[in-house]
């Protein structure tokens, strides 16, 4: 294999992974901190890239449009977030019902679902990158696409940010104490519904974002629903329940291996993502571990 | 294509809302107000399929919209024999099962004695195996599975098969010499199958080497890694049947990555997916075999203008517009409403479709309409969409053997 091949698949695998990873991020979030399993992940996907083709569309396919998409889509996704937050779950933490969770956030993803198909039709749309974006590189005889530059550095960007607010806020304090004793938080004084409404926010802002910023990658269709969700719970899954930088590790090896089986058997490539998960299972039970991590140990 | 026949698409917009709630579509089907009934007798009812949700849902409206223009053009020449066509449009969601539930319910509840309408090979698969006797409706329908199609049977098929696609597609790289190296791509489900197979038949004895092959996830957000790998390969030619909004993510993709310069790329590339492309792909070799209105200058294909020129040109509205034209012309043959007669009369009958007059072919009921092909240009002023330009059209009956 030359030189020019490996990082041509390289690239392709990089770009793979960090889309993977913005379909994973906002559940892995809520996962971690709030023990939600949000099902509704896959449609807050496709609401953002639906969106993002509506700012793009009116202020037009610049760099103004892409930026402003970037981030009017995830505030106003956040939003909605929080308003579905408080009026649907914040009533089921307390009773641990994850049942209820379950049915909510799937009764929330039919509703988004549906809300696109009403606005938007069944149809697909299209949004062009701005000029800036849409070249590519030459490195050492290999392509590296600009816009897979870009979505690689938001990846990185987005990680730090999270990792940041985790660890370097009160807020983020805070939030890493709710996950291990959310009554003590409580007695303290700490207004933990705001809290838990906050982060709940925050995850499906996320879940925006990456719809966004996939959208100029292809077509904009309701099948991204689906197309992100079932990625998004394997990246999840392997890189641990609720754990940001193992779901980043995880979502980078499945693109990069991914591309790679690519190139020398590109029939069994689809199948690399559920590959790669039965062996971390796997690895995980061998080595005696639990196969879904604790959500607290997770958070941290 | 989406967002600018707002208006006119409302009705299967909240029908679409009412199947993704899992509601029963009551009401959500007929197009019979807006028909101008010249027509006076008892409607003719006829079960339209369209996949309103699910895979393939952003072509799904052209395809009733055509059937729509089908009726409304129909019953304003006085309809058939003096009824009215009728038709009652239900989503079948792209699931087999799903499909199966709504014909049954047609047929059952509604007592259509005619069907038409699906674009997936297994829906239309399983609607056929439910129309065969002794229920004995029939059913037209533009699916690529030829196994969906048997000669004497109730199912009537307006677009060639994965089998004539393929074959076509290999006797074009045949007379171009000059590719000695061909690589494939294809989707990784039945009709990505068939058509490979059909055109790796047909290059079978050919000096001119398949150096890959490639199965693509549908519906995938990313094909940079298989992309990448073309352009490493570069062979001389690549025979692309990646389709529908796949077909865009995967020419979207390909132009960063230096594909269009690495190779020549040859495949199926309909007016539908060219046509919203922010940039299409400029030189590449199309062709498509849905019936978009510009390519043909028919009495028919002139029908489809009043849809617009997006719509009229998507080819599914073509197809959708085929299938009840099919159906009426078998009635009008029969002179009867009776689906066993209009069987026997459409049994090797020519009929006028958008792209003129067609034979069906009485060993499988397949229709030898031809395929469009020619190299991808710009938007012009007097075609304001990426089109094919100069079109050639292929007789597909050289690749009927009966």
């Amino acid at each position: 294999m030359s030189l020019a091949t490996f990082l041509d698949q390289l690239f392709a695998g990089l770009g793979l992974g960090f889309i993977l990873f913005f379909s994973a991020a906002g559940l892995n979030l809520v996962w971690g901190v709030l023990g939600v399993m949000n099902f509704a992940a896959g449609a807050v996907y496709m609401l953002g890239a639906f969106m993002a083709t509506t700012v793009i569309a009116h202020v037009g396919a610049s760099t103004l449009g892409w930026l402003l998409a970037l981030v009017l889509v995830p505030v106003l996704a956040a939003a909605g977030g929080a308003l579905a937050e408080v009026v649907l779950l914040r009533r089921t933490y307390r009773e641990h019902d994850e049942n209820q969770q379950f049915m909510l956030t799937l009764v929330l993803s039919y509703l988004i679902a549906g809300g696109v198909v009403l606005v938007y039709g069944p149809g697909f749309r299209t949004v062009s990158l701005p000029g800036a974006l849409s070249g590519s590189w030459q490195l050492f005889g290999a392509t590296l696409p600009v816009y897979t530059a870009v979505v690689i550095v938001l990846g990185v960007l987005v990680t730090a940010a999270i990792w940041g607010l985790l660890y370097g806020t009160r807020a983020g304090l805070l939030t890493r104490a709710a996950v291990d004793d959310r009554t003590m938080l409580s007695m303290l004084g700490v207004d933990v519904n705001l809290l838990y409404t906050g982060v709940f926010a925050f995850g499906i802002g996320l879940g925006a974002l990456g719809g966004v910023i996939d959208a100029p990658n292809g077509a904009v269709t309701t099948n991204l629903e689906t197309a992100a969700l079932v990625p998004a719970f394997i990246v999840v899954v392997t890189g641990g329940l609720g754990n940001m930088t193992g779901a980043l590790i995880a979502a980078v090896a499945i693109g990069v291996i991914e591309s790679f089986v690519t190139l020398r058997s590109p029939t069994l490539a689809p199948l690399t993502p559920y590959a790669v998960m039965i062996v971390v299972l796997l690895a995980r039970g061998l080595a005696g571990r639990s196969l879904l991590p604790d959500r607290a140990r997770a958070a941290t | 294509m989406v967002g600018k026949h707002a208006v006119s698409s409302r009705t299967l917009l909240v029908c679409a809302l009412v199947s993704v709630l899992g509601v029963t579509g009551a009401g959500c089907g007929s197009s019979k107000s807006k028909a101008t009934t010249a027509a006076s007798g008892s409607p003719i009812k006829v079960g339209y399929l369209a996949s309103l949700t699910g895979f393939c849902a952003a072509f799904s409206q052209d395809y009733v919209k055509g059937a729509q223009q089908a009726v409304k053009t129909i019953n304003a020449e006085g309809g058939v024999m003096g009824h009215p066509l009728q038709l009652l449009v239900r989503d079948d969601k792209a699931e087999p099962n799903v499909g199966v539930s709504q014909a049954r319910d047609l047929v059952l509840s509604e007592h259509v004695g005619f069907l038409a309408g699906t674009c997936t090979s297994a829906v239309g698969k399983s609607v056929a195996r439910l129309v065969a006797n002794p229920s004995h409706v029939l059913y037209t329908v533009g699916v690529a599975d030829p196994t969906v199609f048997t000669g004497g049977g109730y199912v009537f098929a307006t677009i060639p098969t994965a089998e004539v696609e393929g074959a076509n597609a290999a006797a074009y790289v045949r007379a171009h010499p000059q590719w000695k190296t061909v690589a494939v791509i294809s989707e990784d489900y039945s009709y990505g199958f068939e058509v490979t197979a059909a055109f790796r038949k047909g290059m079978k004895g050919s000096s001119q080497k398949i150096v890959s092959q490639e199965y693509v996830p549908s519906g995938a957000s990313s094909y940079a890694s298989y992309i990448s790998k073309l352009v490493a390969e570069k062979p001389d030619v690549t025979y692309s049947t990646v389709i529908a909004e796949d077909t865009i993510t995967f020419v979207k993709q390909a132009f960063p990555l230096g594909l269009f310069k690495a190779t020549q790329l040859f495949g199926i590339l309909d007016y539908g997916t060219i046509d919203p492309m922010p940039k299409p792909p400029v030189g590449a070799l199309g062709y498509t075999y849905y019936p978009s209105a510009s390519i043909y200058h028919t009495a028919l294909s002139e029908k489809l203008d009043p849809l617009g020129t997006e719509v009229a040109n998507s080819g599914a509205a073509g197809d959708g517009f085929n299938q009840i034209e099919m159906i009426a012309q078998g009635i009008e043959k029969a002179h009867s409403t009776e689906p066993p007669a209009v069987r026997a009369a459409l049994d090797g009958a020519t009929v006028q479709m958008v792209q003129g007059s067609e034979k069906i072919h009485s060993c499988n009921n397949l229709t030898a309409v031809p395929i469009a092909m020619g190299p991808v240009v710009a938007a012009t002023k007097e075609l304001p969409f990426a089109h094919f330009s100069p079109i050639e059209l292929v007789d597909t009956n050289k690749y009927f053997t009966c």
